[in-house]
């Protein structure tokens, strides 16, 4: 059951009203439960404030069947409500510029109070993102950290499916409302990670649909709930570089994973470590030791005997490289070469990339 | 007196005797046709006419009356023209001579008395064969399609009057000779040795064609896809005569023989344009022609840019991939064409191409990729066994002298594991390995436990569906058969796993 503080916030964020505009009209009432109280008594506070319109729409919506509409709506989706007011509410959000007055949340609301750690990227992930993406994602979570991403496409989404896949905990923070989950091919992750213990949060009322810009305000609750952002891959324009430079407004950690220079998905990462060079990661134990976080974890060596073809192959692959190279270069016959690859590959020893590229692992999962 | 000439017709690829009676009476002159016939049928009259006049006959001036008998079954093509134009002869006592009653009779007729080509007379013959009919008059232009079968007499003629001459016993001529048929060599527009790099590629057409698999290869443009795809015909395995009947019946049918090969001598490679609609590809219209998929029988259909094609247009492949027949039915009619090719397509990854790659970037966004991908169907990549993904080449690569094999090499083993398969299913109904059923994939591919460990493992690593198990078996029967392997070895599973791409479309 929601308080009726709650409820108060609930109705006034019900208006798409700017978060700035809410907060003056909050001040200038002093305090959120006098708030209704005023608008009934007086409306000429508020409409130095509001437009016409939403004014109007205030007024028609007074009587409590408005509330337990909103209420149900809730409900229905299974959302809970975590005002600023409350306890669960994040202390480190608090702490910045602009937070959020409501939260709505799906899922296990405590977990904005652990040691959270953000970690986004860019939609059109490299293999290579994905690789760091994984093995850095396991690591922390395994560590105890809460990862936190905004479920988009690329990097954010394997984040999310790599701490789901060892039914870790993770938050997704939303552009829109949780009713439905933005982009679509996503919702049967959200779902897996609020299965799992994780949450889906958001600062969108019920039916609020996502845009351009709601991303972007989105990006500062990703950096803001974390104790250190880590930028795994970015283009030069990516939402990405939004976060991290949120996350230094913040005073907030900010870790960069560096990237090819040649790659059109690093550049941002690239700039980033440019503008701020202890920024620079390139092992997730700098993190770990950064926060604390203990990794028990040691790395097993595989001891394998290898075949003297996959040794060749072993031998030469020190990057990327195409399959014909490495024809050329192990002078293997290819039907050779391509089964003594899949047994590499199976056994992890490499990985195939996308066309026809082959790489070794280098991260251990 | 009434005539009766002996003619056949087809329905779908099989033939049906057709006996074209002739009688006149006296009344007002009139012309008379019933039996359903079609359009082209009717319009014989004209044909009919003009050839016996300008052959030096007397066309009767009378009620004529003709019957295309049964008289219950629907009538197709110009093939009647000479039967009628016999049978007025014979019920006008110009040809007096009772030697048209042992023959078949087809043919189209010109104004000038001249015989026109007509089509699906091989089946027709064949047919004509099952069912005791042996002599044949046919037009001269189609003498080589009839030269093939054995068991025969069939006499070819230019003219009319040639014909009426002979069958008057005025003139007598030598029948048909009977050739032996032999498997055209190979001119393949690409050969592999032209082919630089791509050795996984390469490598995957040549299983590919082994044993009958459906390949789809995946990549940026500019990768060469389509040129590997113009390499397969050079790879194919010989063409039995058998084979070559089968084939020839519905390119005869479907008017697409070359009349001067007589029968096919060499696997059809189709390449529908994604524009070609669904009757198109399968077969089907108002006379339920064969489609595509029927003319590539026994050869391949190349699939250029699979996401392109209507989605429905590929649904309907679903069926005839699994069963390698296509049943059209119609209002009037239902017929089963067979159709069993190997699919060869080619796709980018993402609509700008580039999704992927390494050497440029990708502007679509990845809802577009999604979308794209997504046109394909689950059940259609499911039926096909290899996916390849095909990079760019490097330019080093190109300019670099290199000794790559060529095709006649890879088809001698082609040829060999063909063989092989042949030998294991005789008896069984299946031809190649991508046809096996389930009891003789457990029959076929027995694997020992290093196989089976190696298979375990990746199937964790991959979460390979149980379709995706039984697809990397029939592919590793097959590398097995190129070396000449009784068992399937770790080797050859390793092989056919990595016969997969990554990314989404990895089934």
């Amino acid at each position: 059951m929601l308080n009726q503080k709650e409820l108060d916030y609930l109705w006034l964020d019900s208006f798409m009203i700017p978060l700035k505009k809410k907060a003056k009209i909050i001040e200038a009432c002093g305090g959120i439960s006098f708030v209704k109280e005023k608008f009934k008594k007086n409306s000429d506070l508020f409409a130095k404030i509001l437009d016409k319109e939403t004014i109007l729409k205030m007024e028609s919506s007074l009587d409590e069947s408005y509330i337990e509409k909103l209420v149900d709506l809730l409900n229905k989706y299974y959302i809970s409500v975590v005002t600023i007011e409350s306890e669960a509410y994040p202390k480190l959000l608090k702490e910045i510029a602009d937070p959020p007055l409501v939260l709505y949340a799906r899922g296990d609301v405590n977990l904005m109070n652990q040691k959270c750690l953000a970690m986004v990227g860019t939609r059109r992930a490299t293999s290579y993102g994905r690789e760091v993406t994984n093995a850095f994602a396991k690591k922390l979570s395994k560590a105890g950290a809460v990862l936190v991403s905004g479920l988009a496409f690329g990097i954010d989404t394997c984040v999310a499916e790599s701490v789901v896949n060892i039914h870790g905990k993770t938050i997704a923070v939303l552009g829109g409302g949780l009713d439905s989950i933005y982009p679509s091919q996503n919702d049967e992750l959200s779902r897996r990670i609020v299965r799992d213990g994780g949450l889906l949060l958001s600062e969108y009322p019920v039916g609020v649909r996502p845009t351009q810009y709601s991303f972007l305000e989105r990006n500062r609750i990703i950096s803001g709930l974390s104790l250190g952002t880590i930028v795994v891959e970015a283009g030069e324009r990516s939402g990405a570089i939004s976060t991290a430079n949120d996350a230094i407004d913040q005073n907030r950690e900010l870790f960069v994973i560096p990237g090819n220079i040649t790659s059109f998905e690093s550049l941002g990462c690239n700039n980033l470590i440019y503008s701020y060079p202890e920024a620079f990661c390139s092992s997730v134990n700098q993190i770990l030791d950064r926060f604390g976080f203990s990794s028990e974890e040691t790395v097993k060596k595989a001891n394998i005997q290898f075949s003297i073809e996959a040794q060749k192959i072993l031998d030469v692959l020190n990057e990327e490289m195409n399959i014909d190279e490495l024809a050329q270069l192990t002078n293997l016959a290819p039907k050779i070469l391509m089964s003594e690859l899949s047994k590499l590959e199976i056994g992890g020893i490499i990985k195939k990339t996308s066309g026809n590229y082959y790489a070794k692992i280098t991260l251990q999962n | 007196m009434v005539g009766i000439v002996k003619s056949f017709a087809l329905d779908g690829l099989k033939g049906f005797p057709v006996e074209v009676e002739v009688d006149l009476n006296s009344g007002l002159p009139k012309y008379d046709l019933v039996g359903l016939p079609d359009k082209a049928i009717k319009e014989s009259k004209e044909r009919v006419q003009s050839a016996i006049k300008n052959s030096a006959f007397m066309f009767p001036i009378k009620k004529i009356t003709i019957n295309l008998a049964p008289a219950n079954i629907q009538k197709e093509g110009a093939g009647f023209d000479l039967a009628i134009a016999i049978s007025i002869l014979v019920s006008s006592g110009q040809i007096k001579s009772r030697r048209y009653k042992d023959f078949v009779i087809l043919g189209e007729l010109s104004l000038d008395g001249k015989l026109r080509s007509i089509t699906g007379l091989l089946p027709m013959i064949i047919s004509a064969k099952e069912m005791g009919q042996t002599k044949f008059i046919i037009p001269r232009i189609n003498e080589k399609e009839a030269s093939f079968v054995s068991g025969i007499t069939a006499y070819a003629f230019d003219s009319l009057i040639d014909v009426v001459d002979f069958l008057n016993e005025e003139s007598e001529c030598e029948p048909i000779a009977i050739q032996t048929w032999k498997p055209a060599d190979v001119d393949a527009s690409e050969d592999f040795s032209r082919v630089r790099g791509q050795y996984q590629a390469k490598r995957a057409m040549e299983i590919a064609v082994a044993g009958g698999h459906n390949i789809l290869m995946v990549g940026p443009p500019g990768s060469g896809k389509t040129m590997l795809a113009k390499c397969v015909p050079g790879i194919l395995p010989d063409l039995t005569f058998e084979e070559a009947l089968e084939i020839t019946k519905i390119h005869s049918v479907s008017g697409v023989l070359d009349l001067n090969q007589g029968v096919v001598t060499k696997r059809p490679f189709r390449t529908p344009h994604h524009t070609s609609t669904v009757i198109a590809l399968t077969g089907g219209g108002a006379k339920a022609n064969p489609g595509e998929i029927s003319l590539a029988h026994n050869g391949v259909l190349f699939l250029d840019e699979l996401p392109e094609y209507p989605r429905h247009s590929l649904e309907t492949l679903r069926q005839p991939l699994e069963d390698g027949v296509v049943t059209i039915a119609r209002a009037q009619r239902t017929v089963t064409y067979p159709a069993n090719f190997i699919l060869v397509a080619s796709m980018n990854p993402c609509p700008c191409g580039n999704y992927g790659s390494k050497e440029a970037v990708c502007t679509c966004t990845p809802s577009a990729v999604s979308k794209y991908l997504g046109k394909l169907s689950g059940p259609l990549l499911d039926r096909i066994d290899i996916k390849i993904d095909v990079g760019r080449v490097k330019f080093i690569d190109l300019t670099q002298e290199t000794n790559e094999e060529p095709s006649s090499a890879v088809k001698e083993r082609v040829n060999k594991a063909r063989k092989i398969q042949l030998e294991r299913f005789k008896g069984e109904g299946v031809f190649c390995n991508a046809k096996m059923s389930s009891k003789q994939i457990k029959k076929y591919c027995v694997l020992d436990d290093e196989c089976k460990q190696i298979l375990e493992s990746a199937f964790e690593k991959f979460k390979m569906s149980a379709r995706g198990y039984t697809r990397i078996l029939k592919v590793a029967r097959t590398i097995a058969d190129l070396e000449g392997a009784p068992n399937i070895k770790p080797e050859h599973i390793a092989e056919a796993i990595g016969l997969r791409t990554i990314e989404k479309i990895t089934l």
